[in-house]
C-alpha cells in the first residue's frame, strides 16, 4: 500500500516536470536580485570620482553609506513570490485536458497523495527560488561597503515571501481543483483570494457612507478585513514585524485553502477537464460572482449618492458585459450566453440583499432606543475630540477599555446618541459640525461628533458616533479623568526617550536628558492641573506652531511591541516653568564659542559644503516651519556669525528662556562632518550613518551634515542687519548664482 | 476477477440533463480472460474502462478487482494499466523518459521487458514521441503499459490505429501475458472484426448496458446457416423441432439460421429428403446480428 499523502518518486517526477520553468525563473529571479546590490555598489563607488573632482552637490549626493530597508533588500524575489502560483497552474495543467486528467487519475496513488505531492513540488521550487534569491542578495549586500542592512530583517523578508507564496499557491490549488480550464482557474484564483474581501470592503465603505453612527470596519472588519491579506500588506510595504497576527492568519488561511483544495481535488470528476467548471450550479455561481464587484459598486452609488448618472450607466454596461463575456469565453457558445442572461437577476438579487441588509441595519441603528436607563457604562471610543477637547494619546492608552458607570456620563451619552439618531433620521447630520461652525459663518450646528462605547443592560457593548457638545464632551472627559485618576503626563519610568522639536527652526530636534525629564514631569503635572480646559486642550493638541516648545516622549504601552510617541506643547504663558526648563536645555547643550569658531573656520575650507539657514526668529520676525529658508553661500553668514560670537549667550534666567534672543538654526552639509559639537539630535539618516560606520565623525570625506542653533543676544540694529543680510543672500532663485 | 455490480455512471453538463453513460451495468470477467467489448459511440465502453481504472467513481453500484474496490485504492490500481484511446505522454518526452515516469508510479515496472518490447516493436526509445505516427504512439503506450507487468490490462480502442502486422504483434504479446501471467485483458472496439479472433468473451454495450454477452467459441458454434431445397411445396412448419432464429424462402429454396447441434440438425433435415442441403458457418458478425435480432435489437442500429 503506497503512502496516502506523499510519495517521494512522484515528488521527484513533479520536480522534474517543473525543471525548465523552475530553472528559468530561478535564474531570472536570483540574477535580478543580485543585480540590485551589484548596481548599488557600482553606483556608490562611482561617487568617488566626484569626490576627487568636487562635482557633487547637496541635492544629488547620497550618504556614503546607506542603510537598506528590509523591504528593499530583495524586491525581485518579492515580485516573484506573486508569480509562484504559476507553478501550480503548470503542474496541475493536466486537470484541464481530458486525456492527461485520466492518466493522472488512473495512476496507482490516492488523489490526496497526488495533490499533496504535486503541491509540495511546486512549493519546493517556489521556496527554493525565493530563499536562493534572498541569500544571494544578502551575501552581496553584506559585501557592499556602501550598504548596511539587517540580516534578521532579510530573514524576516524571506519568511514573509515564502508565506505569501504559500498563501497564493494554496488559493491556486483551490482554483485548479475546482475548474477545468486555465482561464476559469485564473478567475477562480482571483475570486478565492480577493472577491470575498472586496465585497466586505465595499460593505464597510457603504456602511461608513450610509450611516454616521456606526463604523463599517467594526461591523464587517476583523480578520476578513483586507488589511489582513498578506499579499496586500507586502505590496503596501507594511512593517509586519509588529503584526505577527497577520502572519499567523496568513498561515492559517493557507492551510485552510490547502485543505479545501485537497478536498475538492479528491471529489473532482476527471471529465471536468476542458470544461469551464465542474457542474451547472458552479457555472451559475461563477458567472454571478465575477459580475458582483461592479454590481456592488453600483449598489454603493445608489445607496450613498456618490458618483453621477453617467458613471452609473457606464458601470451598468460594464457589469452586463462582464457577465456575458464570461459566459461566452468559458462556454464558447452564444446560445448558452443568451440562455444565461436571466441569471443577471441573481446578481441583482445579491445587490438587493447587500443593499437591503445595509439599509435594514441602518434603520435599526438609527431607531434603536437607548435611554440612559439602558446604559450601564460608557467609554471613549477613540482619540477623536470635539472642538479641540480631547484625551491625549497617553490617556487613551492608559484608559484602554475603561468604561465609567457614572450616571451623568450615561445621561450625556444617551442624549448625544439620541441627538445623532434624530439628525440621521432627519438628514441634518453634519460632518464634524462644531469644527465647521468654528471655521465658517454658515454655522449649521453646535455639535461635534465622537466615538463612544456604550455598554447596555445585558452586557452587550456597542460603539456609536454621537453628536456631542463641546462642554458635554469636556465633562465626560473630566468624569473619566477623575474616576480613573488620569493625567496626560507619563511617569518617569514610562518615558523611554524624549526630545524637543522647535518648529520655529524647521523642526530642529534635540534630545532631552533623563535628568531634565525627571525634573520636568512633576512641574508639568503641577502646571497642567492649574490650567483651564483650553490650556489642557492646547497642551495635547497636534501641530501647534505657535511658539510653544514641542516635547515628544516615546512610551512603550503594555502589550505593544513598539514605542508610541506622545506629543506635548509647552506654552510659555500656560507652563512657564516647564518652558524655561526645556529652553535652557536647548541652549546649554549648544557648542562653546571656541568650538563654534573652529567649526566655522573649517566649514569655510570645505569647497563642496553648504550652509543653510533652516529657521530663525528674533526681532519680531520668525521663519517658522516652512522648510529651509534657502541654501546660501556661507561666507556672508559666516563672517557675520564670527563677528558676533561674543554675543552668544547661555541663558541664565530659565524663566526668560529664549525670549528676546535671536536664534538661528544652521545646517551645514558637506564632506567635513565633525565630531559632535554638542548633543544635538539629528534626523534618522544621520543617525544611520553614525551607526553604519565605526568612527563616522572623524571620517574625513564622509558626506553628512551637522545642525545646530546659535543663540545670539543681538540688539535691534544687529537683528535688522541680520535680516537684511538674509534677505539679500538667502532668497530662493538667487542661490545658484551665488553658489 | 473483475466484478461490476449494478454500476451506474452519470455525467453532468451545464444547462443539460444528466447523461447516463452506464445504467445498472453488471458483469463478471474471470481471471485470465480476454474480454472484448463492442458498442457504438456513447455506448459506455470508455466509461466502463475508466471506472475499472479508478478514474471515475461510480454514482451507484460497485466495481471490484479480485474483491478489492478500485476507487482510491493504490494497491488495486497498481495491478491495472489503462491504455486509453486518447493517449498521454509528457510533452517533448521520449519513451525512455516515459518509462522512468511509469517506473516512478508502478513499482513492478520491468525495464528489461521494456527494452525487449521496444526492440520487438522496433521503436527508438530515445526518439521524441511527438515525432511518432499515431500507430507508433499506440505501440509506445502498449509497451509502457505491458512493462508495468499488470494483472489487468485495458485497451480502449487501441487496436484501431494499428496496421495489421503491428496489431498481430500486440495481440501476440497480450497472448503471452495471458498465458504466462494470467493477465485479464479488456479490449474495446467499434468493430467486431478487431475482436473476433482475439477475445475469449464478447459483450455488446448499448446505451449504458450490456445487451449481449457470450463466449466466442460458443457463439461461433452455436449458430449456423442452413440452405435447403425440396421438390415439393413446403413452409417453415416442415422444420418443426429445429430452433430457427431467422427464416427466408424463395421458391423451392429456403435458408435459415439455426441455434443448436449441427449434427442433430443435419440428420433431421436429411431425413426430410431434400434436393439440396448446405450447412454453412456464420461469421461472428452474422452471429451477433441474429442473436440481437432474437433479443429484439437491430444490430445496425446498435453499432451504427
Amino acid at each position: 500500500m503506497k503512502n496516502k499523502l506523499f510519495n517521494y518518486k512522484l515528488y521527484l517526477e513533479a520536480l522534474k516536470r517543473l525543471r525548465i520553468v523552475g530553472i528559468a525563473v530561478a535564474i531570472l529571479c536570483v540574477s535580478v536580485s543580485a543585480l540590485i546590490p551589484i548596481y548599488h555598489m557600482a553606483n556608490m563607488a562611482r561617487y568617488d570620482f566626484y569626490d576627487v573632482y568636487g562635482m557633487a552637490n547637496s541635492s544629488s549626493m547620497p550618504f556614503r553609506t546607506e542603510a537598506i530597508e528590509n523591504g528593499a533588500l530583495v524586491i525581485p524575489a518579492l515580485v516573484a513570490s506573486y508569480l509562484m502560483p504559476l507553478f501550480v497552474f503548470f503542474l496541475f495543467s493536466y486537470l484541464n485536458k481530458r486525456n492527461e486528467s485520466d492518466f493522472y487519475h488512473a495512476i496507482p496513488f490516492t488523489r490526496g497523495c497526488v495533490y499533496t505531492t504535486t503541491t509540495l513540488a511546486a512549493l519546493t521550487w517556489a521556496w527554493g527560488i525565493l530563499i536562493a534569491s534572498c541569500l544571494v542578495a544578502g551575501a552581496l549586500w553584506a559585501i557592499d561597503p556602501y550598504a548596511t542592512f539587517s540580516f534578521g530583517g532579510l530573514l524576516l523578508q524571506m519568511l514573509y515571501m515564502c508565506l505569501n507564496t504559500t498563501l497564493l499557491i494554496s488559493a491556486a490549488n483551490v482554483a485548479v481543483s475546482l475548474m477545468g480550464t486555465s482561464m476559469t482557474s485564473g478567475i477562480a484564483f482571483a475570486i478565492v483570494l480577493c472577491l470575498w474581501r472586496l465585497i466586505l470592503g465595499l460593505g464597510m465603505i457603504t456602511i461608513d457612507e450610509v450611516n454616521n453612527l456606526i463604523d463599517g470596519s467594526l461591523v464587517l472588519g476583523g480578520y476578513l478585513n483586507p488589511s489582513f491579506l498578506l499579499p496586500v500588506n507586502l505590496v503596501m510595504g507594511e512593517a509586519l514585524v509588529d503584526r505577527p497576527v497577520v502572519l499567523i492568519y496568513a498561515l492559517l488561511v493557507s492551510l485552510g485553502l490547502f485543505a479545501l483544495g485537497g478536498w475538492l481535488y479528491r471529489i473532482r470528476r476527471s471529465e471536468t477537464a476542458g470544461r469551464s467548471v465542474a457542474g451547472k450550479w458552479l457555472q451559475i455561481l461563477m458567472r454571478c460572482l465575477v459580475t458582483l464587484p461592479t454590481a456592488l459598486v453600483m449598489t454603493y452609488m445608489l445607496l450613498t449618492g456618490v458618483g453621477d448618472v453617467g458613471i452609473f450607466l457606464i458601470l451598468l454596461v460594464v457589469t452586463v458585459l462582464i457577465f456575458l463575456l464570461y459566459e461566452l469565453l468559458t462556454t464558447r457558445s452564444v446560445r448558452r450566453m443568451i440562455k444565461a442572461t436571466p441569471w443577471l437577476c441573481a446578481v441583482l438579487a445579491a445587490c438587493v440583499v447587500f443593499g437591503g441588509a445595509i439599509m435594514i441595519g441602518n434603520a435599526i441603528v438609527n431607531n434603536e432606543d437607548i435611554p440612559a436607563q439602558r446604559i450601564t457604562a460608557v467609554g471613549l471610543g477613540s482619540t477623536t475630540g470635539v472642538g479641540g477637547v480631547e484625551l491625549s494619546l497617553y490617556e487613551h492608552n492608559k484608559l484602554g477599555d475603561y468604561m465609567t458607570k457614572n450616571d451623568e456620563a450615561a445621561a450625556i451619552v444617551a442624549e448625544a446618541l439620541k441627538r445623532a439618531q434624530d439628525a440621521e433620521r432627519n438628514g441634518t447630520y453634519y460632518y464634524n459640525g462644531l469644527e465647521y461652525m468654528m471655521s465658517s459663518s454658515y454655522a449649521p450646528a453646535t455639535f461635534g461628533r465622537s466615538w463612544v462605547d456604550i455598554r447596555l443592560v445585558g452586557g452587550m457593548t456597542v460603539t456609536r458616533r454621537v453628536m456631542i457638545e463641546q462642554a458635554e464632551y469636556a465633562r465626560l472627559i473630566e468624569i473619566i479623568r477623575e474616576e480613573a485618576d488620569l493625567t496626560p503626563i507619563p511617569t518617569r519610568e514610562e518615558v523611554k526617550h524624549a526630545y524637543v522639536r522647535l518648529f520655529q527652526f524647521s523642526g530642529y530636534d534635540q534630545d532631552v536628558s533623563g535628568d531634565t525629564i525627571s525634573a520636568l514631569l512633576p512641574i508639568m503635572e503641577q502646571e497642567w492641573r492649574a490650567m483651564d480646559d483650553a490650556g489642557k486642550s492646547h497642551f495635547i493638541s497636534y501641530n501647534k506652531y505657535d511658539g510653544s516648545i514641542e516635547l515628544r516622549m516615546s512610551i512603550r504601552f503594555p502589550g505593544e511591541r513598539y514605542d508610541s510617541t506622545c506629543y506635548y506643547f509647552i506654552d510659555p504663558d500656560d507652563m512657564p516653568r516647564s518652558y524655561a526648563l526645556l529652553s535652557s536645555e536647548v541652549i546649554k547643550t549648544q557648542p562653546s564659542r571656541e568650538r563654534v569658531k573652529e567649526m566655522i573656520e573649517n566649514i569655510s575650507k570645505d569647497a563642496d559644503g553648504v550652509v543653510r539657514i533652516a529657521g530663525i526668529n528674533g526681532a519680531g520676525k520668525e521663519f517658522p516651519n516652512s522648510g529651509y529658508f534657502g541654501s546660501i553661500y556661507y561666507a556672508d553668514v559666516v563672517e557675520f556669525l564670527l563677528s558676533h560670537l561674543d554675543d552668544m549667550v547661555t541663558v541664565s534666567d530659565p524663566v526668560k528662556g529664549l525670549d528676546g534672543l535671536t536664534v538661528l538654526h544652521i545646517i551645514h552639509e558637506g564632506y567635513t562632518v565633525y565630531e559632535p559639537i554638542a548633543t544635538i539630535g539629528g534626523t534618522e539618516e544621520i543617525k544611520t550613518v553614525y551607526a553604519a560606520e565605526s568612527e563616522p565623525y572623524v571620517e574625513p570625506i564622509s558626506y553628512g551634515y551637522n545642525d545646530f542653533v546659535f543663540v545670539l543676544d543681538l540688539d535691534k540694529d544687529e537683528q535688522d542687519m541680520l535680516w537684511a543680510l538674509l534677505d539679500e543672500v538667502g532668497m530662493p532663485g538667487e542661490i545658484d548664482d551665488k553658489y | 476477477m473483475i466484478v461490476a455490480d449494478q454500476v451506474t455512471m452519470k455525467f453532468f453538463a451545464p444547462d443539460k440533463q444528466p447523461f447516463v453513460a452506464l445504467d445498472r451495468l453488471s458483469c463478471t470477467i474471470p481471471k485470465g480472460c480476454i474480454y472484448g467489448m463492442i458498442g457504438s459511440n456513447g455506448a459506455g465502453k470508455s466509461t466502463f474502462l475508466r471506472l475499472l481504472s479508478g478514474v471515475y467513481r461510480p454514482d451507484s453500484g460497485s466495481i471490484t478487482v479480485d474483491d478489492m474496490p478500485v476507487w482510491e485504492n493504490p494497491a488495486a490500481k497498481e495491478r491495472i494499466v489503462y491504455i486509453p484511446d486518447d493517449l498521454y505522454f509528457l510533452p517533448q518526452s521520449n519513451m525512455k523518459q516515459m518509462a522512468k515516469l511509469y517506473a516512478a508510479m508502478y513499482s513492478r515496472f520491468d525495464f528489461d521487458r521494456f527494452a525487449h518490447l521496444t526492440e520487438t516493436f522496433r521503436l527508438d526509445p530515445t526518439a521524441n514521441i511527438a515525432t511518432f505516427s499515431k500507430g507508433m504512439r499506440r505501440q509506445a503506450a502498449a509497451i509502457l503499459g505491458l512493462s508495468t507487468m499488470p494483472d489487468y490490462l485495458f485497451f480502449d480502442e487501441t487496436f484501431d490505429g494499428l496496421d495489421p502486422v503491428m496489431r498481430q504483434l500486440v495481440k501476440q504479446v497480450i497472448y503471452e501475458d495471458v498465458l504466462e501471467r494470467q493477465t485479464t485483458t479488456i479490449i474495446t472496439s467499434h468493430s467486431l472484426h478487431e475482436l473476433e479472433d482475439t477475445c475469449d468473451q464478447l459483450a455488446l454495450l448499448h446505451r449504458g448496458g450490456i445487451v449481449f454477452e457470450s463466449d466466442v467459441q460458443d457463439l461461433k458454434t452455436a449458430l449456423f446457416k442452413v440452405q435447403v431445397a425440396f421438390d415439393e411445396p413446403y413452409t417453415k412448419e416442415k422444420f418443426a423441432g429445429i430452433n430457427i432464429l431467422s427464416y427466408t424462402q424463395m421458391g423451392s429454396v429456403c435458408s435459415f439460421i439455426v441455434r443448436g447441434s449441427r449434427e442433430v440438425t443435419e440428420a433431421g433435415i436429411r431425413a426430410l429428403k431434400p434436393l439440396l442441403l448446405d450447412i454453412l458457418p456464420l461469421s461472428l458478425e452474422e452471429v451477433f446480428v441474429y442473436e440481437m435480432q432474437a433479443l429484439g435489437y437491430s444490430f445496425d442500429e446498435v453499432l451504427k
